[in-house]
């Protein structure tokens, strides 16, 4: 058993080597091509993905440098034996098929010192979230391949190719709830230059303040995470310079997608508590925020207002704002702070829905706690 | 055996009067020292001071107190500092003082502390005036403690420091603003300069305990990790044999992330 991965990587290889002499044109796919990625390694399975029309050539060329070809009852690949190992060549993974353009996007990448291409990141959680259903749809495997493999991906292509699968759904959710990718909502940075203005930031006097800043980054949580790793992955792209994909196509869908008028929003059903008590004219430098921004500034402003604003004066809460709408959780010292962060919200940006998780403190003192003494030795 | 109480990141603010003094009184008999690791004001207004020091005034142990970042914020340290000091408490900046507990002598050295990071992914005292400053000030921070540290002459030494000596005790804080919550400087000093153990706040998120490369054990008492008023540690000679009242170390970093939620 300690071998199987060995001897999967060996009969990986002699495939591809195989089908690269034949000039069939290929990409190693499956939990493999995830695992050149930088995803877990594979116990078993070897997948390539292959044009179905190849698919017979590929076979004969196997056969002839000693593979031993299966005729399974799936119509959607067929396998070959080396040795032990079997090798499943793929031609319609999850009822697509696998196309010119699907392979010329794949990756030159080097897989245990061998030169291959594998399959495109994006198309690879594509194939891999679609296939989740009622009988596999265990996120304990998909998790860490998200993980590995996040900023290789463009989420927002992943995100409309899967839309009809609930499977896929709940994954996403659950990634983008671990900051592990951007919000479905999310509207790439360069997609508005012009838009990006840190209105608050220029107010801010002390430029030294720690707290502020950085809570300011956990609050946005996987908001501001989720964006830079978009950055990340258009960074990736180039630089990798082998992702071959067509751009127009993509790009052009990536583009409509997001164009979001700024600071319309986009259809949210109002289904938390709106906020609309304003206590008092706002005070100059705490005026109305530009709402246009990005949720994620929004969120990083609000937390900041709530840290400077003495009402509140808590540097610890979180602000998160999705579609508009804001939560903010955390612990306040008092009642009246906690309904304090609703007013400070309020002023910042009217008319969004607030939700307001804030919890007040307990003020437990020690003669109220079991003796809890550690021992320093 | 020596007990310690301590806690950070109490921000006080003006309206919080009332809400910390029963936990000092409430440490009559139970500890032998209070040590407060900064963050003692919200927005560090005299104002709030006042508050703190209304709160720890007629402490019944000696309160001895660094300040944070938020202290910092409104300009007003050394103010913050003289109405602390003026309450009783002593407040430690680059400085130490020891404390006589039934014959042993405690000592605490005390610095802010800054942030930095921690080796491997920290900042350089390269590039940007800004830049070079605040590695700057994080390094003459540390400096300052170890200078502290190697100035006492006592049975058993602590480092209190606002600031995190450890990546440890962030635990649960997010990685990318680690070089935010401490430097590895200061642990580098409370390894060198005899540390027994370092308590220090800052970092609501993260976990209680860590340890330094040296072996110093740390402790983050910032109030929301600790999820409890605050946290008491027995030390000295013989500690380990006289604690029997002890709470077993849990060695899962899950308790200590499962305990605050929020900040």
């Amino acid at each position: 058993m300690e071998d199987a991965p060995r001897g999967l990587r060996e009969s990986l290889k002699r495939v591809a080597v195989t089908l690269k002499e034949a000039d069939i044109p290929f990409a190693l796919g499956g939990s493999y091509a995830c695992w050149a990625r930088g995803g877990p390694e594979p116990v078993h399975d070897v997948d390539f993905m292959l044009r179905e029309e190849d698919v017979p050539r590929a076979v004969e060329v196997l056969a002839a440098s000693g593979l031993r070809p299966v005729d399974p009852p799936e119509d959607w690949l067929t396998k070959v034996f080396d040795g032990e190992v079997l090798v499943d060549l793929i031609h319609h993974p999850v009822g697509r098929a696998v196309t010119r353009q699907m392979l010329e996007r794949s990756s030159e990448m080097s897989v245990d010192s061998v030169r291959m291409p594998v399959l495109d990141a994006t198309d690879w959680f594509e194939m891999t979230l679609l296939a989740l259903e009622e009988r596999y749809c265990d996120l304990t495997r998909v998790l860490p391949m998200i993980r590995a493999m996040r900023e290789q991906v463009d989420w927002d292509q992943v995100r409309r190719s899967t839309a009809a699968s609930p499977f896929a759904e709940a994954a996403l959710l659950v990634a983008a709830r671990l900051n592990l990718i951007p919000p479905a909502d999310s509207v790439p940075i360069a997609a508005r230059p012009g838009e990006i203005e840190l209105s608050a930031a220029a107010e801010r006097t002390d430029g030294t303040e720690g707290d502020p800043v950085q809570r300011a980054g956990g609050a946005k949580g996987g908001r501001a995470e989720g964006r830079s790793t978009q950055g990340n992955c258009l960074e990736g792209s180039k630089a990798a310079g082998n992702h071959r994909r067509p751009t127009v196509q993509r790009g052009g869908a990536h583009d409509r997608q997001n164009t979001v008028e700024p600071g319309t929003d986009p259809g949210q059903p109002e289904a938390v508590t709106a906020v609309t008590t304003v206590t008092a004219s706002p005070p100059g430098d705490q005026a109305e925020m530009d709402l246009a921004e990005a949720d994620e500034y929004l969120a990083g402003e609000l937390h900041d207002r709530l840290a400077e604003d003495p009402r509140v004066a808590e540097l610890g809460l979180e602000v998160v704002v999705a579609d508009g709408r804001i939560l903010v959780e955390g612990e306040v010292a008092t009642d009246v702070r906690r309904r304090a962060v609703a007013d400070v919200l309020a002023e910042a940006a009217p008319g969004r829905p607030v939700r307001n998780e804030v919890t007040v403190t307990g003020r437990a003192t020690v003669a109220d706690e079991p003796a809890s003494v550690e021992t320093i030795s | 055996m020596m007990r310690i109480a301590a806690v950070g990141d109490i921000h006080l603010g003006a309206d919080s009067g009332g809400t910390f003094g029963p936990v000092v009184r409430g440490l009559a008999g139970r500890a032998d020292v209070l040590l407060l690791a900064g963050d003692l004001t919200q927005h560090g207004l005299p104002a709030e001071a006042e508050v703190v020091a209304a709160e720890v005034a007629g402490a019944p142990l000696p309160v001895i107190a660094v300040l944070g970042n938020h202290d910092y914020h409104g300009d007003a340290e050394r103010e913050i500092a003289g109405i602390l000091t003026g309450a009783g408490v002593t407040v430690l900046e680059g400085t130490s003082t020891v404390v006589d507990v039934d014959g042993e002598r405690l000592g605490v050295a005390g610095v802010k502390g800054f942030g930095g990071g921690f080796a491997g992914a920290s900042g350089s005292d390269f590039g940007e005036p800004l830049m070079k400053a605040f590695v700057r000030h994080t390094k003459e921070a540390a400096a300052r403690l170890q200078h502290a540290l190697d100035a006492l002459d006592c049975d058993f030494r602590i480092a209190l420091t606002h600031y995190a000596p450890v990546p440890d005790t962030l635990i649960g804080e997010r990685a990318e603003i680690y070089p935010f919550l401490g430097s590895y400087h200061l642990a580098e000093a409370m390894d060198a300069g005899g540390a027994g153990l370092a308590l220090h706040g800052h970092a609501h998120a993260g976990s209680e305990r860590g340890s330094t490369a040296g072996g110093v054990p740390v402790r983050n008492v910032a109030r929301p990790v600790l999820g409890r008023p605050c946290a008491i540690y027995a030390v000295g000679v013989g500690a380990a044999v006289e604690g029997v009242r002890m709470a077993a170390p849990s060695p899962a970093p899950e308790v200590d992330l499962a305990a605050p939620t929020g900040l």
